[in-house]
């Protein structure tokens, strides 16, 4: 089962990226920090990092990325900058707040399978 | 002597100088030693009328008045005794009878050896030439004293008023007036006059045909003509009482010269004469020639008034307008700044009189802006620009640039152009755009939030993964981020309402410590707050609800930018004059660019981050402050430091030390 961490310091985004994930069959972890998630993640890499722009510590964003270097990244956020900022965190997929649940899957489903065909480990879920 | 008659007597010439004296234009005699003529040119004859020879020996005497013969002939005499040159002034009849003064002048000859042989002189017509030099001395004497007066004259009555005087010196006459007609023509206002000595001045605007008599603007203005009358008497046609009415106002001879303009009839220049007078042709001259000339001045001087007053609205205009107003030539060189250059910092001439505005720009709007400004002037463009300019206190404020190239009516190339202070335009600009990013990031979370659930539900009711639990918890994010939306949009319409200056206020006598013991004792807050001074009851007036939305908005802002560790201080002091409560947090801190910036509208410290917010909490808590009378202060020692704010309020009531109960009596009393 893939492996999926949000972080979000919105509890309404966490709760609905988590749930529509898990009913996709995905295995989901939150935090509401990067702080939070860089502890969180240390022992166990997961296969896509899913974060927003706008969090209280997101001077700690590219070291969650640079941690988390095996994972996808998946910048979900409202940012005005979201592609340019993206890139610079070097992301492999960016979506804008609000989003379509359909798109969020599609997404989701193809940066997970790309990863697996690239490690020849399999498809997800 | 000899010598200077050449290497020939004059006997030896006689013939040839004959002929030279013949032919001379002047009146010659020669006489001998013994004082008889040998010579008289043949002008002598046609003067004098007298046969030709008759004047030889004595016999030019008999053209000499009678009462001049015996003077005459003794002074020549005297003169031939004693070898000195003769100076001779007599009575000379002419052909037609009449006796004319002359002046009779000679000098001694000698022959080659020193020998006296007589006198050679002429005869000059002195009453004529004189009459002439004088009269041509005096319109000589007139003309320069007319153009000097025109030429110094420094307005255009001035200009007219001389002209008048002069002439009527000149002329030995009553008057002198200069009069312009009205536009309809038929009046007509004396704009200069002179009056000799107990003549009447004639002054203001009169019907034409009572002020100057035998004149009329009937017909085109090329048929006006000047009138020359020597006696009104004697013209048909004027009644009784108007020549009594002429003669009181010393009006008997007149000459009256019309001003004609472009064309079009302007004024009259009229000579007025109490006495019958024949006025000479060269008079008549005079008077239109100096009636030219003095309406010539007046509408120089006219035109250099216009001229001055314009360029003085020019200038008055402006200095009065909220802008830099400046002009440059053809080539760019500024060469007039109005007197707003004084606001900024070191816009001085160079030693070469040009201005050089180049110092005062923001380097990094140099050379965009001299680019911009030579090639406005190289292709004839009108020129704008938005840079930087640097001001009397050192500050660079915005200002946007523009000139426009204009063709003079002589034909010369300037430029005009202005700069207008948009400091606040561009600054509320970036505030606009700023608000905008930020709004739209702030709105497309809870937007997201709200949008996504509602697709989850009924995806997960189709799936059968809606427990009772996940819709609990979907609801529960919908009201959590609708009422964040609801009070986005509460800080929206109060920020418009402020702008406005359309904020209601309910007030009524708050106690600020209960209020912020209130306040603080929100559960997920007070763990980290700490409390000071809230166990007196301090009164200050205000809208409570307002005064609320203050405090929480400062703890709220400094729990946010505090590490959760750290506590935040709420500090509550009294004093005579009022009520103050210090926020301190021990988070990000703020330079002092933030500290400017923090309570504008949407403005936010750098050192914010991604602290979600639209930055427009302190633009309301210090207007509501305000408001009350009161002030809201940021201190921060710099990044890192922390930050404090105080929020101060005017006391209202009477401010008692007593405690008002027994739990809040502990001064200092910490939370939890």
């Amino acid at each position: 089962m893939a492996t999926v961490h949000v972080i979000d310091d919105d509890q309404g985004i966490r709760l609905l990226v988590r749930d529509v994930l898990r009913d996709a069959g995905f295995e989901v972890a939150t935090s509401a920090t990067v702080h939070e998630a860089i502890a969180a993640i240390e022992d166990s890499e997961p296969d896509l990092l899913v974060l927003d722009l706008s969090l209280p510590d997101s001077d700690l964003l590219q070291r969650v990325v640079d941690t988390a270097a095996d994972s996808c990244v998946l910048v979900l956020s409202g940012s005005v900058k979201l592609e340019e900022r993206a890139a610079d965190l070097g992301a492999d997929a960016s979506l804008a707040k609000p989003f379509d649940l359909d798109d969020l899957l599609r997404v989701v489903t193809r940066l997970v399978e790309d990863r697996h065909l690239h490690r020849g480990t399999g498809p997800a879920a | 002597m000899a010598s200077a008659h050449g290497d020939a007597s004059p006997e030896q010439h006689v013939p040839q100088l004959q002929r030279i004296a013949d032919a001379a234009p002047a009146l010659l005699w020669v006489t001998d030693e013994r004082g008889y003529c040998t010579y008289l040119s043949p002008s002598w004859y046609d003067v004098t009328g007298t046969p030709p020879g008759s004047g030889l020996g004595v016999g030019w005497l008999e053209a000499v008045h009678p009462d001049d013969r015996a003077r005459a002939s003794e002074q020549r005499t005297a003169a031939r005794e004693q070898l000195t040159p003769i100076q001779l002034n007599y009575r000379l009849r002419a052909h037609d009878g009449a006796y004319r003064w002359i002046i009779d002048s000679g000098a001694p000859r000698y022959d080659e050896t020193g020998t006296f042989r007589g006198y050679v002189g002429s005869v000059i017509d002195v009453q004529r030439d004189d009459e002439e030099l004088l009269a041509n001395a005096r319109r000589l004497g007139f003309r320069s004293q007319l153009a000097e007066a025109l030429r110094v004259a420094e307005d255009a009555a001035e200009a007219g008023t001389e002209a008048c005087r002069l002439l009527g010196l000149h002329l030995g006459v009553a008057r002198v007036l200069m009069a312009e007609l009205t536009t309809d023509g038929q009046q007509a206002t004396v704009v200069a006059d002179y009056c000799a000595s107990g003549v009447d001045h004639i002054r203001g605007t009169h019907l034409l045909r009572r002020l100057l008599p035998e004149v009329s603007t009937r017909g085109t203005s090329a048929e006006v003509e000047t009138v020359v009358c020597a006696d009104l008497h004697d013209r048909p046609g004027i009644t009784t009482e108007r020549l009594e009415e002429l003669g009181r106002r010393g009006i008997r001879a007149h000459v009256t010269v019309p001003l004609v303009r472009r064309g079009q009839l302007v004024a009259f220049f009229s000579v007025h004469a109490s006495e019958p007078r024949e006025w000479t042709a060269e008079e008549a001259g005079v008077v239109h020639e100096t009636g030219e000339r003095a309406w010539t001045a007046t509408e120089r001087a006219r035109a250099e008034r216009a001229h001055r007053a314009s360029e003085e609205r020019f200038r008055r205009l402006a200095d009065s307008m909220p802008q830099l107003v400046w002009t440059a030539d053809i080539d760019g060189t500024v060469e007039y700044y109005n007197r707003r250059g004084d606001l900024y910092d070191g816009l001085v001439r160079t030693a070469e009189h040009e201005w050089n505005w180049q110092p005062i720009l923001h380097h990094e709007d140099l050379e965009r802006t001299v680019t911009a400004w030579h090639e406005a002037v190289e292709t004839n463009s009108p020129y704008e620009a938005e840079h930087r300019i640097r001001m009397k206190d050192g500050t660079y404020r915005w200002h946007l640039s523009r000139a426009e190239r204009v063709v003079t009516l002589d034909g010369s190339v300037q430029w005009y152009g202005t700069a207008t202070d948009i400091h606040a335009l561009k600054l509320a600009d970036e505030l606009k755009d700023r608000f905008l990013a930020i709004a739209s990031h702030e709105l497309r979370n809870p937007v997201g939030v709200i949008h996504g659930t509602a697709q989850q539900i009924r995806r997960a009711q189709t799936l059968g993964t809606l427990t009772h639990e996940r819709f609990e918890a979907y609801l529960e994010s919908l009201l959590e981020t609708t009422t964040h939306l609801a009070s986005l949009t509460n800080d929206l319409t109060d920020v418009s309402r402020l702008q406005r200056g359309v904020l209601p206020l309910n007030l009524a006598p708050v106690d600020l410590a209960a209020l912020v013991n209130e306040i603080a004792a929100q559960e997920e807050w007070a763990p980290r707050l700490r409390l000071h001074g809230t166990g007196h009851v301090a009164f200050v007036h205000a809208d409570r609800h307002r005064i609320r939305q203050v405090l929480t908005n400062l703890i709220d802002n400094a729990l946010k930018y505090s590490p959760e560790a750290e506590p935040v201080e709420v500090r509550l002091h009294r004093s005579q004059e009022g009520a103050v409560v210090e926020v301190t947090d021990h988070g990000v801190g703020l330079s002092s660019d933030d500290l400017d910036a923090l309570f504008t509208p949407f403005g936010r410290g750098t050192s914010a981050g991604m602290v979600p917010g639209l930055g427009m909490g302190l633009f309301i808590a210090r207007e509501v402050t305000e408001r009350h009378g009161g002030r809201l202060l940021a201190r921060s020692t710099g990044p890192g430091q922390g930050t404090t704010m105080a929020f101060w309020l005017p006391l209202d009531g009477p401010a008692t030390s007593e405690p008002r109960d027994i739990t809040d009596a502990r001064e200092d009393q910490e939370r939890p």
